[in-house]
């Protein structure tokens, strides 16, 4: 299941984009490490680089200077058992959602019955499995994120990188997937990565926050949550949250980006 | 009750429309109607304006004729069609694969759809001689653009973040391109193959008026120079009615085959679909 020994090291890592002669730095240089079964969460403003970092260490964009370890050795090609995913449900229009979801299965020719048996588990415990037959457009709204989900973390990735995953959903849609989605994390023991920018989010889900600054993005401050799992957002813990969330203000708030 | 929840949630894909063709049906037949009556009470005379049922008499009184000479435009037309899909499909997926072919693929087809093809006719004739091959070469000229244009698209329209996801599950670009563009491109192809029928009938039909002595072009020009109008719209009735034919063929395998909504087909200037497709591509990589 878990991998405890798999350790993501982040070393004075940078990204810089070439835009025609000009060369911009998109992300960095930054230093930060993810622990196995650790929840980490990357919070910063819009286009600060969150997403390109998440992808250097997915493997699909070449760092530009300093290294990315997994688990002690250099990051290179792409790693094939990470899980992903992105902001949209990018599900391909013409498969069912257990097609979709049995996507990673077929690239890499794992066992089908296998998979299948994983997926329906997922399917079943957000509560979609009368959707498994079903094309994407049929699916109720917010509902096609959740397969997103599933289609990640079908294969048990070692590490589930997740860029806003939960940003198109309404508020209310928001919470019950915060509640389930803690849940499932739990169960599944998976290291995960999260890049958001809604901070009652990233102090729900997360052990810890990285907070980012403006285009370059830089790491500004890590913060540690100590809260007890599974976290809720009811009258004991709120206070709590809160406190965390006007943390991350105060980091913004020197930055400028917070009046 | 659940069944019924969940069919509200499916959302009306985006161009289709719910045909009926008893609706269609009754809207022809009310106008084919109103258009006796008029000729008939006018006393229009039929080198003029022939009245339907006298078209239609013409039709079955020269129905072996006309088959002959529909079965030639039919052949070119498809020829035509078909060879413009054969040269269409890799030039579209080499522009989707590569930028670079892009690069070169996008001006010229730019250029090309600003010519008027159809006047290459008397071209292809003294290139390709009289007959069913220059028909074909028009026909094929015209449905290149349209094609290759729709295909394009086909290949580029794949939901976003997708081929990142597949990059992290270790498939390779040609993987990626036979499990993600290929089927993207699916629903494109079969609409942009139904909408180049029509292209592809005028196209052989405007050949065969240049240079032929076979097929529905000929027979139309030799009526019109005869001023045998009746014959003109009766050769002009079976072309309208082949073209609908094929288009509604195509169409009904795709609406068997495709059953998923994909996005409208993009009719746009080639070099403007170009800039934003490869902004978007940047973007992406």
């Amino acid at each position: 299941m878990s991998t405890p020994t798999l350790r993501i090291q982040v070393d004075n890592a940078h990204y810089v984009r070439a835009i025609g002669r000009e060369s911009q730095i998109v992300v960095g240089p930054v230093s930060f490490d993810i622990k196995g079964g650790e929840f980490l969460s990357i919070i910063g403003p819009a286009s600060c680089g969150k997403t390109s970092l998440l992808k250097m260490i997915a493997g699909i964009l070449q760092v530009t200077g300093g290294e990315i370890r997994i688990s002690g050795a250099k990051l290179n090609p792409p790693c094939r058992d990470f899980g992903l995913v992105p902001h949209e449900p990018a599900l391909l229009p013409w498969r069912t959602c257990m097609q979709n979801i049995l996507l990673h299965a077929e690239m890499r020719g794992a066992d089908m019955d296998l998979s299948r048996n994983r997926a329906r588990r997922l399917l079943a415990w957000f509560g979609l499995s009368r959707f498994e037959e079903r094309k994407p457009h049929e699916l109720p709204p917010g509902a096609a994120q959740a397969i997103s989900i599933c289609r990640a973390l079908v294969h048990e990735p070692s590490l589930l990188l997740m860029d806003e995953p939960l940003r198109s959903l309404n508020p209310l849609q928001l919470e019950q997937m915060l509640d389930g989605f803690q849940r499932l994390w739990a169960e599944s023991g998976t290291t995960a990565m999260l890049c958001t920018c809604n901070m009652h989010e990233a102090v729900l889900l997360s052990d810890r926050i990285a907070v980012m600054s403006p285009r370059p993005g830089r790491i500004l401050e890590i913060l540690s949550i100590d809260l007890p799992r599974p976290r809720r957002l009811d009258k004991t813990m709120t206070p709590q949250i809160a406190d965390y969330c006007s943390r991350i203000r105060t980091v913004f708030r020197a930055q400028g980006i917070l009046p | 009750m659940a069944e019924s929840e969940e069919q509200s949630f499916a959302r009306k894909s985006p161009g289709r429309v719910t045909v009926r063709p008893g609706n269609a049906a009754i809207a022809v037949t009310v106008l084919l109607l109103a258009c006796e009556l008029v000729v008939r009470g006018l006393e229009i005379r039929p080198a003029v304006f022939p009245s339907p049922s006298r078209v239609l008499l013409e039709i079955l009184r020269e129905a072996p004729r006309l088959t002959q000479h529909a079965w030639v435009t039919a052949c070119e037309s498809l020829e035509g069609l078909l060879l413009a899909l054969l040269a269409g499909i890799p030039i579209a997926s080499l522009a989707a694969v590569s930028i670079r072919t892009r690069r070169i693929t996008d001006p010229v087809l730019g250029i090309l759809r600003k010519l008027p093809v159809i006047a290459f006719a008397p071209l292809m004739v003294i290139w390709l001689g009289f007959g069913i091959p220059p028909a074909a070469a028009v026909s094929f000229l015209v449905c290149l653009l349209p094609i290759v244009a729709g295909l394009q698209a086909g290949f580029n329209s794949v939901p976003a973040g997708i081929v990142e996801i597949l990059q992290v599950m270790g498939a390779s670009p040609s993987r990626v391109f036979l499990k993600v563009n290929l089927p993207a491109c699916l629903p494109f192809a079969a609409r942009t193959l139904r909408l180049s029928v029509p292209l592809a009938f005028g196209g052989a039909t405007a050949a065969e008026f240049v240079g032929s002595d076979t097929g529905l072009g000929y027979l139309m020009l030799y009526a019109s120079s005869n001023a045998n109008t009746t014959r003109l719209f009766a050769a002009l009735t079976v072309l309208i009615l082949m073209t609908l034919c094929a288009y509604f063929i195509i169409f009904f395998i795709e609406r068997a085959w495709i059953s998923w909504p994909a996005e409208p087909l993009p009719w746009s200037d080639f070099e403007q679909q170009a800039y934003s497709n490869e902004s978007s591509r940047d973007q992406r990589l």
